[in-house]
């Protein structure tokens, strides 16, 4: 039940998460809570991935997922290739202390300063720091989108972010601005991304790699939007120059 | 089809032949999901979200049938088909 109730939450009102909705969960699984704010967060990411850019099934093609049988072989194929995976858990060899020391570059040119205290929450699950060594990494170094480009994206999906039910699953009117129509749909609700949408931004100058880039911004900062809230984190790891807003006048 | 263009494994060039075998290498089958080969037209991404993935789903002591239950809630709440 405290599981249902923190995915819930986190898919119908994440504006308003705090740390107290991590609570009940950590009663019952101790420090185990952050690994699932970290699955949580995770799919977040990736559905946004799966449906801003429209991934196919592995196993059965759009035009026939409709199709009950249809639905019932996915679902036979995917059984039999996860019963063919190694499914079995890994451990994490780092110490805290060790993964604080390699985040320590990324962090110094993302945020400017020292790790120092920051991610102490993370404390009792370690690669979690990994994990933001890799998004950091992924903005700084790889991405193509400008730093202003992807404070626009945080700033807008904070903006956006629902804070009750009807803002997640409702009908608003989005914006003209087809960047920010995309970060809008990303928000809220990405399995309504068009293929007309990216046509838009196409025209407004994205290539492949702009799409691709704009899409992994939109999903990390819907994912660390969730994140920082539940796990007390510093906001500007991850989002840079985001002001503080009043989540109650979105949309 | 996805909206932007992807690599398939059979036409993997020079540098996205690693992160392939890194792929293979964590599920343990010869599978390139296709939200991974999103991320194809750029290695280095592509192998960030590989190792994002398993530390999400295998790394640690908690059990994989839940991380799978609560992985199927979140996109059955956001309506991923996928």
């Amino acid at each position: 039940m405290a599981l249902a109730g923190l995915v819930r939450k986190a898919f119908e009102s994440p504006a308003t998460l705090t740390p107290v909705d991590l609570e009940p969960l950590r009663r019952v699984a101790g420090n185990a809570a952050i690994d699932y704010v970290l699955v949580l967060g995770g799919f977040h990411f990736i559905n946004r991935m799966a449906d801003l850019l429209h991934v196919d099934s592995e196993f059965v093609p759009e035009s026939m997922s409709r199709i009950p049988f249809m639905r019932r072989v996915s679902v036979f194929f995917g059984t039999l290739l996860m019963g063919r995976m190694d499914l079995a858990n890994r451990p994490f060899a780092k110490t805290f202390e060790q993964a604080c020391r390699d985040i320590e570059p990324s962090y110094l040119r993302g945020t400017g300063r020292q790790v120092g205290e920051d991610l102490r929450p993370l404390h009792a699950c370690p690669k979690m720091v990994e994990v933001l060594k890799l998004a950091l990494d992924e903005r700084d170094v790889h991405s193509s989108l400008s730093r202003e480009t992807v404070a626009r994206v945080h700033g807008l999906v904070e903006e956006y972010l629902p804070a009750c039910i009807e803002q997640a699953q409702g009908f608003h009117p989005r914006p003209s601005d087809p960047v920010e129509a995309f970060i809008f749909v990303g928000t809220r609700y990405p399995a309504r991304t068009t293929a007309e949408m990216v046509e838009a931004l196409r025209a407004a100058g994205y290539d492949d790699i702009g799409i691709l880039d704009l899409a992994t911004a939109i999903a990390d900062a819907n994912q660390w939007a969730r994140m920082h809230r539940l796990l007390r984190l510093p906001r500007d790891i991850l989002s840079p120059n985001v002001g503080d807003r009043d989540h109650s006048l979105a949309i | 089809m996805a909206y932007i263009q992807t690599i398939s494994p059979r036409n993997a060039g020079a540098e996205l032949v690693p992160v392939v075998r890194y792929m293979h290498s964590v599920v343990g089958v010869g599978l390139v999901a296709n939200v991974v080969r999103l991320f194809s037209l750029r290695p280095a991404s592509m192998r960030r979200m590989i190792r994002t993935w398993e530390l999400a789903m295998w790394v640690g002591e908690e059990p994989r049938a839940r991380r799978e239950l609560v992985a199927a809630m979140v996109s059955r709440l956001n309506q991923c088909v996928y």
